[in-house]
């Protein structure tokens, strides 16, 4: 305990830059043993950058302008590979955000984890893996002497993040970097590795450099919290300062973008403007501080009126897939709901719940084993006749999770907002005039037509996801995770748009997600779903309040939120 | 597994079913009766046409000739040959080692070459050794290995007089076996090299993006490591596909390859009896060469789940 003062990581005045391209421009800062150093910001802020150049894993076109790191008082700038293969995973260790892929699909777990010892010469093949068995102890691991035999792909998410954490600590390093260690996981898995990384740097004393998107994550493990923007530190401070007291209109812009319960339901969201630069700071009773909210004022939002009439009926609807010889999965378990005409009814679950499931049963993409669906009271699930089922497809539409994937590279603009009105038959002129309705909508102008999807950047594509599917004018659209793939402040301007629209068409959506904030911001009534089955359903600010199922109520503690860790200090 | 095991071989069973009903279904659809060449055409005999059709099992039922013909030959037993002093199953009990041998060391030649190239194209992408195996295997892709063996023949024969042509049985001389089998196998592995370095290459490539290598380089793994502990495993999945189809091609005969070394193989017998509508003889050989196909897809399937973990849990 000699050396406490000698930081994990030391990064002094860092700036890397890709050709013509600065990402990183003078960062500096440090990670004591034992510490969590949490780095916000969105896509471009630059904080993969400073994890792998931290690392010393950045890919060849990157070039260290300026700027030194030390890791536990070594300095790692200027190391050649043979040198840098020696520190990493011995005194540097990293998890990643994806921990299937990040697991190598045809190698044990225990080989490896073993492996990271015996790279380095710490131990022999059969010792490293009696000490992989230990690993996996450390990191809970249930079953380990089974486990430790199986592949990747024989484990649960969580599982496997496990194995990576295993791996990461498995050599003691003095820094351990996770880049968005939690974002692909469900919120009840989460909330454990997020607790193991807490309970890790207690036993080992382990330096954390923590990179996430998620303030609410951030919040919750972090012991200080760096807020990057372009390549730039904007802020840094405790989570407490940042998160509550922020000092820079940049943090402030981020905190008002995402929705909170503090917020008034379906209110618009604040839109981050503008550009930002070191040194800005907050005027006082700038609109977007002191992690205050949006414009609180707005219309009284019209909560689930019983009087609204039921649009879509579905009841008893059982869905199962053969799994093997004996096994089935019950994807939807006796799923009954109501959604009512122009409200926005919520679906929550974690993966493997069945939201999906139930989307494509609702979209007629999948026939329901049992079960009606009714629509404007006519049945429309495969017992119902050619007339009604038409008539319903012709009203539904559905936004899917990742604009990236759901547009046809190939497609201009103009065909792919065209492609459903196909099915109503339209002449050519009334198409063009159609889809340049329903792309002002969502703020095009005619212009874009004639591009291609991959001219415009996320947020863009998901708003031209949504005049593709608003372009029918449907009554009812599913939003399978809409805005999961998209930074804070693209999700807050799509959530805008959706509301906008909404309050315009009064058309009625489906808005599946895993993220509880969304769906508490948006919904009028929601459904909990778990195991393929809904364990609660009703009114959304009612079951955010007083969830009355068990297991909603561990899904709500397990959510890290913003306001919790701000009644706790 | 054992289902899978199950499931593959039936597989593998059906399609052989299915091809030895094609084969004996097509000498019947052939215009001509095998009848008229034993009778005199202008003065034909109904009883002696009658007798032997029944001496030549004619008048049963297909299903029951079908029979009979299976049933034999599966034992091994094709008939005879038409145009040939020797039954079918002689020749091709005489032939089958000949083109196996080339086929296999053909096959080892191109796996030898053709992934190690791939490996070096990949790793130094875009460098010296990259351009250099590009380039070959795209020679070798292009120029049939006919045109090299008649070269190398040419060259042969100008200078070391090395006895390149004819067949030697391995149990007769080993060495005079191999010195005879070396060139025209090298030839074609090279063909079959040139592919495996591309196909090694594109996946290996592949491989070195995935997440799990960017792993493997956060834990220590020096590079060589990473290449060959991590990422040509995962690479090579692929490629053995290519592989094991490859190999029952050239096992099915390389006719020219055959025809420039004098090789006495599969492919030889099938094309001989194909100039000389020895119906028998062709029946035999797709059959057999139909067979090898199955058998060495199935073991190439069932090598996978050995390869690939992944596929053990999904059947």
């Amino acid at each position: 305990m000699t050396d406490t003062r000698t930081p994990a990581l030391e990064v002094r005045d860092l700036s890397i830059s890709y050709g013509e391209t600065t990402v990183v421009q003078n960062v500096g800062f440090r990670v004591a043993p034992g510490e969590i150093v949490g780095v916000i910001g969105e896509s471009g802020s630059g904080k993969s950058t400073v994890a792998m150049a931290a690392m010393g894993l950045l890919p060849p076109a990157a070039r260290n302008e300026s700027g030194q790191i030390s890791l536990a008082g070594m300095p790692m700038t200027g190391l050649s590979e043979k040198e840098m293969c020696r520190v990493r995973g011995a005194r540097a260790a990293m998890v990643f955000q994806e921990p299937m892929s990040a697991l190598n699909p045809c190698m044990t777990i225990e080989a490896q984890i073993a492996e990271v010892l015996t790279i380095h010469g710490l131990s022999g093949k059969a010792a490293a893996r009696r000490r992989a068995l230990e690993l996996l102890r450390l990191v809970h691991m249930p079953d380990p002497e089974l486990k430790r035999k199986q592949f990747p792909h024989q484990l649960s998410g969580g599982q496997r993040q496990r194995v990576m954490m295993a791996m990461a600590v498995a050599a003691s390093p003095e820094l351990l970097v996770a880049d968005e260690p939690t974002t692909a996981l469900d919120v009840t898995v989460q909330a454990q590795i997020l607790d193991l990384i807490l309970e890790l740097r207690q036993d080992i004393g382990l330096g954390v450099l923590f990179i996430s998107h998620d303030l609410g994550v951030i919040a919750q493990v972090c012991d200080r919290v760096l807020v990057m923007y372009r390549g730039q530190v904007m802020e840094e401070g405790t989570p407490d300062q940042v998160l509550h007291h922020p000092q820079h209109p940049y943090t402030a812009a981020l905190l008002a973008s995402i929705p909170r319960a503090s917020q008034r339901p379906r209110t618009p969201l604040t839109v981050i403007g503008g550009t930002f630069r070191v040194g800005d700071r907050l005027s006082p009773g700038d609109p977007a501080g002191g992690g205050a909210n949006g414009p609180a004022a707005g219309p009284e939002p019209a909560s689930a009126e019983p009087d609204r009439p039921v649009l879509l009926e579905a009841t008893q609807l059982v869905k199962s897939f053969k799994l093997g010889r004996r096994r089935t999965l019950r994807a939807l378990d006796d799923v009954s709901l109501a959604i009512r005409q122009g409200e926005t009814y919520g679906v929550v679950g974690e993966s493997g719940s069945g939201k999906s499931t139930l989307a494509k049963v609702m979209m007629l993409l999948a026939r329901p084993d049992t079960g009606t669906i009714q629509y404007r009271g006519s049945r429309v699930d495969p017992g119902g006749t050619r007339r009604d089922i038409e008539d319903y497809r012709r009203n539904v539409q559905m936004v899917f999770q990742d604009p990236n994937d759901s547009l046809d590279p190939r497609y201009t603009i103009l065909r792919t907002v065209a492609e459903p009105l196909r099915a109503v038959g339209l002449g050519t002129e009334e198409t063009r005039h159609r889809v340049e309705r329903s792309l002002a909508a969502v703020g095009f102008d005619a212009e874009v037509l004639s591009r291609y999807p991959h001219e415009f950047s996320g947020g863009q594509k998901q708003r031209i996801a949504i005049a593709r599917a608003m372009v029918t004018e449907p009554s009812f659209v599913v939003l399978d995770e809409p805005t999961s793939a998209l930074d804070v402040s693209v999700q807050a301007q799509i959530l805008n748009l959706l509301l906008e629209i909404q309050q315009r068409t009064n058309v009625t959506y489906m808005f599946i997600s895993h993220n509880l904030a969304v769906v508490r911001h948006l919904s009028h009534r929601m459904a909990v779903m778990h195991h393929g089955a809904v364990v609660e359903e009703g009114v959304a600010e009612e079951v955010f309040r007083s969830p009355q199922h068990p297991y909603t109520q561990r899904l709500l503690a397990s959510l890290p939120e913003l306001e919790r860790s701000a009644e706790a200090s | 597994m054992g289902s899978y095991l199950l499931k593959r071989s039936a597989t593998a069973l059906l399609v052989l079913i299915t091809l030895s009903v094609l084969v004996f279904s097509l000498v019947r659809w052939i215009p001509g009766d095998p009848v008229a060449s034993f009778v005199d055409p202008n003065n034909p005999d109904p009883e002696q046409i009658a007798a032997i059709r029944h001496s030549l099992g004619l008048d049963r039922s297909w299903l029951a000739q079908y029979g009979s013909w299976i049933s034999e030959a599966v034992r091994g037993d094709f008939g005879h040959s038409i145009t040939q002093p020797y039954s079918v199953g002689e020749q091709i009990r005489s032939r089958l080692p000949v083109s196996v041998e080339l086929g296999v060391l053909a096959t080892l030649f191109g796996v030898l070459l053709g992934v190690p190239a791939g490996v070096a194209s990949a790793v130094w992408r875009g460098r010296l050794p990259d351009l250099v195996f590009r380039i070959g295997s795209f020679a070798f892709l292009a120029i049939p290995a006919f045109v090299f063996g008649t070269f190398v023949l040419l060259v042969n024969s100008q200078t070391l007089r090395l006895r390149l042509i004819g067949y030697v049985p391995f149990s007769q001389d080993p060495l005079a076996n191999l010195q005879r089998m070396v060139v025209p196998s090298l030839l074609l592995g090279l063909g079959l090299a040139a592919l495996v370095c591309r196909y090694v290459r594109g996946t290996l490539l592949d491989t070195l993006g995935q997440d799990y290598i960017r792993t493997g380089r956060s834990k220590g793994a020096s590079p060589a490591r990473l290449v060959i502990r991590h990422a040509l495993r995962n690479a090579l999945i692929p490629v053995t596909t290519i592989v094991g189809v490859q190999l029952a091609a050239l096992v099915g005969g390389t006719v020219v390859i055959e025809n420039v070394f004098a090789l006495p193989g599969m492919g030889n017998l099938l094309i001989t009896a194909i100039t000389t509508t020895d119906y028998p003889t062709i029946q035999a050989s797709i059959l057999v060469i139909g067979a090898l196909y199955v058998a060495i897809n199935l073991v190439v399937d069932l090598l996978y789940p050995l390869v690939d973990p992944r596929i053990r849990v999904v059947r």
